[in-house]
């Protein structure tokens, strides 16, 4: 078996019907995909060849388009320097010896659990100016001149929107920072104490560098889920108010199946997977570094 | 290069499976699985229906067709902007169920015909005979000389409710004109009521009120336009973008309109928050059983130089209404185009029963209906001109624009003559 194991012939006919699948189901698409974003194509007459012109309009003509970079990369900014973060502060905090400390880590990871529809639709009733619970527990402290038409005003629509993603999601990274925090051995901490070495130091010094690698994964996630958001956004606002919230994954759902552009939403699913792709790529590259060992 | 069917799957997975995690993907799934149940209940004839309308009269009167020509029903009701975005992408994929409504204008007709998914039902109006009931002009025939589609209801058009509780307790009344409802809106604000439910994230309602403007100040004035005899930057649409521009500077609709999703605007109305709302007369059963007494109806009000019986917004035309359609791969397909046309003449019986104006001839009597009912049936035959709404008059994409644009108006983005001028561009180009 072992000598089997070792063939890398056998090995690579193994790894063939994985790679058979794998090409058909995610790559093909994408190059077919691709086809397409060079086509005018409302998905049901047949397609005439454009070349590039729908990449040009994208770039040069369609206004919402830089809108919803810039949006997508405020999730991704938010993802990043805002809910890694905290979901770092809670991870140290949950992974202390404390009383109830599983507890709260179940609280904070309970809306992980939930749906991206339900959470939203949940937080649509807390939003809503008229009857929701936010601007009604404002009023209740007396804060009355800082209740907002959340959702409906382009000036906080997408800060609400990115509180709900963060709020949501910030249990997920807390949950994986929480597992590597547990990998790394007590010793450490104790040695670092014996020289001085305690509380930010501790941190700065012994946790950082050993949780280098989790802490990559973390950023590539959110990097990734942050330039793909969809679902609450589109539940949320739908991308508005005035393309206020929109986001390339919503705009390209609203040109293929509303507007019935499969072409251009076909360029606009191209650039969304190089953009992943290119980011992931470089962040990759920049946070790659030797590991460390004690 | 690539097959339809399979390009239009191939691109589906790349775009609807990133991104749709929980919506599309499982509704596509929904139908496969559908068609699959039909085939595996094939020895009894079973037929699949989707129907984006709320009101249960259409799944009793599906339940009542199916056991009359001894079919088995898998009836899905769909809601109404779910409903849009899952028959596009069945459309596009060819996985349509059995039988399946679908909305009245251009826009959402031409993709169905153009798709060449659906079955001409000509021949089944010919052998049961059943075509000859339906009224002259009621059926639609394509340039083909095919009839692909039989109605599913009747033209419904834009009216205004309005909540009879909340008017009594501001000592007013329905407003007929348009310094009457200036005047309500502000009574409502100054006693905290809003006073107009709008619901501005699916953007139709407030694109239809535009429309309605436009009608009540000139009601030739699209038609004209969109043949190029006039322009869209001629006064009519001027004006009615002001009123507009009026309305939501007098703090017309709730606060953050714009964000609000339909239903929840809706909920505002039902449940004594909202004073007035506009919405189609498709929605009475529902206001009606939801509100009982406490609905008003009352015809939009005069707010330009048309009269209010010369002038109103329709949601279909002649040659796009409300219609089921067959689709031409189903395992079933004559006894799907016989459950098509049966279903139509059934709910035809319940418009009749109404009081409404059916399109097919029918023996049930008119029975007594609510007051509300009733005075919008004596409106509606008084009406001498029904505009179609716009939006189903333009193509899917031009449609989508023009809607975007309109939220820019209501949004204070635009002013009214830019927004005409915007407006003169995008529907020229879109002529």
């Amino acid at each position: 078996m072992e000598k089997a194991l070792s063939n890398k012939k056998i090995l690579a006919l193994f790894l063939l019907p994985g790679l058979i699948v794998f090409l058909i189901f995610y790559f093909v698409p994408i190059l077919i995909t691709a086809y397409y974003s060079l086509q005018d194509w409302d998905g049901i007459n047949p397609m005439t060849f454009i070349g590039l012109d729908n990449y040009i309009e994208m770039f040069t003509v369609d206004k919402s388009f830089w809108q919803a970079v810039w949006n997508s990369f405020a999730f991704l900014l938010v993802g990043v320097f805002i809910q890694l973060p905290i979901s770092f502060a809670l991870a140290m905090l949950v992974s202390r010896k404390m009383k109830g400390r599983k507890w709260f880590r179940n609280i904070y990871f309970f809306p992980v659990v939930m749906s991206t529809t339900m959470v939203s639709l949940l937080w649509v009733k807390i939003y809503d100016p008229n009857i929701g619970m936010l601007n009604t527990l404002m009023d209740a402290m007396g804060l009355g001149s800082w209740t907002q038409a959340w959702l409906g005003d382009t000036k906080t629509a997408l800060l609400s929107v990115l509180i709900v993603t963060t709020w949501h999601y910030v249990g997920y990274n807390m949950l994986i920072l929480f597992a590597g925090m547990q990998g790394i051995p007590e010793q450490y901490y104790e040695a670092a104490k014996l020289d001085g070495a305690t509380g930010w130091k501790a941190v700065r010094y012994i946790t950082f560098p050993l949780l280098s690698d989790v802490l990559r994964i973390c950023i590539v996630l959110n990097v990734i889920y942050a330039l793909k958001t969809f679902e609450s956004v589109y539940v949320m606002t739908n991308g508005g108010p005035l393309d206020s919230t929109t986001v390339i994954a919503l705009k390209m759902f609203q040109e293929a199946f509303l507007k019935q552009n499969f072409g251009y939403g076909s360029a606009l699913a191209v650039f969304m997977v190089l953009e992943c792709l290119i980011i992931a790529w470089v962040i990759n590259k920049l946070l790659t570094q030797e590991k460390i060992e004690y | 290069m690539f097959g339809k069917k399979f390009g239009v799957i191939a691109a589906s997975v790349a775009l609807v499976s990133v991104v749709l995690t929980s919506c599309g993907g499982a509704e596509v799934n929904n139908g496969g699985t559908q068609n699959k149940e039909a085939t595996a209940a094939d020895s009894k004839k079973s037929i699949t229906l989707w129907i984006f309308d709320a009101d249960p009269m259409y799944q009793a009167t599906a339940e009542a067709t199916a056991a009359e020509i001894g079919a088995e029903l898998n009836y899905e009701y769909i809601q109404d902007e779910t409903y849009k975005t899952k028959l596009s992408v069945a459309l596009a994929a060819n996985e349509l169920p059995d039988v399946f409504q679908q909305h009245a204008g251009k826009s959402y007709r031409t993709p169905v015909l153009q798709s060449k998914t659906v079955a001409p039902v000509n021949d089944t109006l010919d052998s049961t005979g059943l075509g000859s009931q339906f009224l002259d002009n009621q059926l639609v025939t394509e340039e083909d000389g095919n009839i692909y589609s039989v109605p599913s209801n009747i033209s419904t058009t834009l009216v205004l409710y309005y909540n009879k509780k909340l008017m009594g307790e501001l000592g007013a009344s329905a407003p007929t004109t348009w310094d009457e409802l200036q005047a309500l809106i502000k009574t409502a604000n100054d006693e905290g009521v809003i006073p107009i439910a709008l619901g501005g994230k699916e953007r139709w309602q407030a694109d239809l009120l535009y429309n309605m403007l436009v009608a009540r100040e000139d009601v030739n004035a699209f038609d004209e336009a969109i043949k190029g005899q006039a322009k869209f930057t001629d006064a009519p649409f001027v004006d009615a973008a002001n009123q507009v521009v009026t309305l939501v500077n007098s703090n017309a609709f709730q606060k953050g309109f714009l964000g609000s999703a339909y239903l929840d605007a809706q909920e505002l109305f039902k449940n004594d928050k909202a004073l007035m709302w506009i919405d189609g007369s498709f929605n009475f059963t529902s206001l009606s059983t939801a509100m009982g007494d406490n609905l008003g109806y009352i015809a939009f009000p005069k707010t330009g130089a048309e009269e209010i019986h010369s002038s109103t917004i329709g949601f279909q035309n002649a040659e796009a209404p409300y219609s089921l359609f067959v689709n031409n791969s189903s395992k079933n397909v004559d006894a799907a185009k016989e459950f098509a046309i049966r279903m139509s003449l059934k709910l035809n019986d319940e418009f009749v029963r109404k009081g409404l104006p059916g399109y097919a001839k029918s023996d049930v009597k008119s029975e007594s209906q609510n007051e509300q009912l009733s005075a919008y049936a004596t409106d509606i035959g008084k009406t001498t001109k029904t505009q179609a709404m716009w939006f189903g008059l333009l193509s899917a994409d031009a449609g989508q624009e023009y809607r975007d644009l309109t939220q820019q108006l209501y949004g204070g983005v635009l002013t009214a003559e830019q927004f005409t001028t915007e407006l003169e561009t995008l529907l020229r180009k879109a002529e």
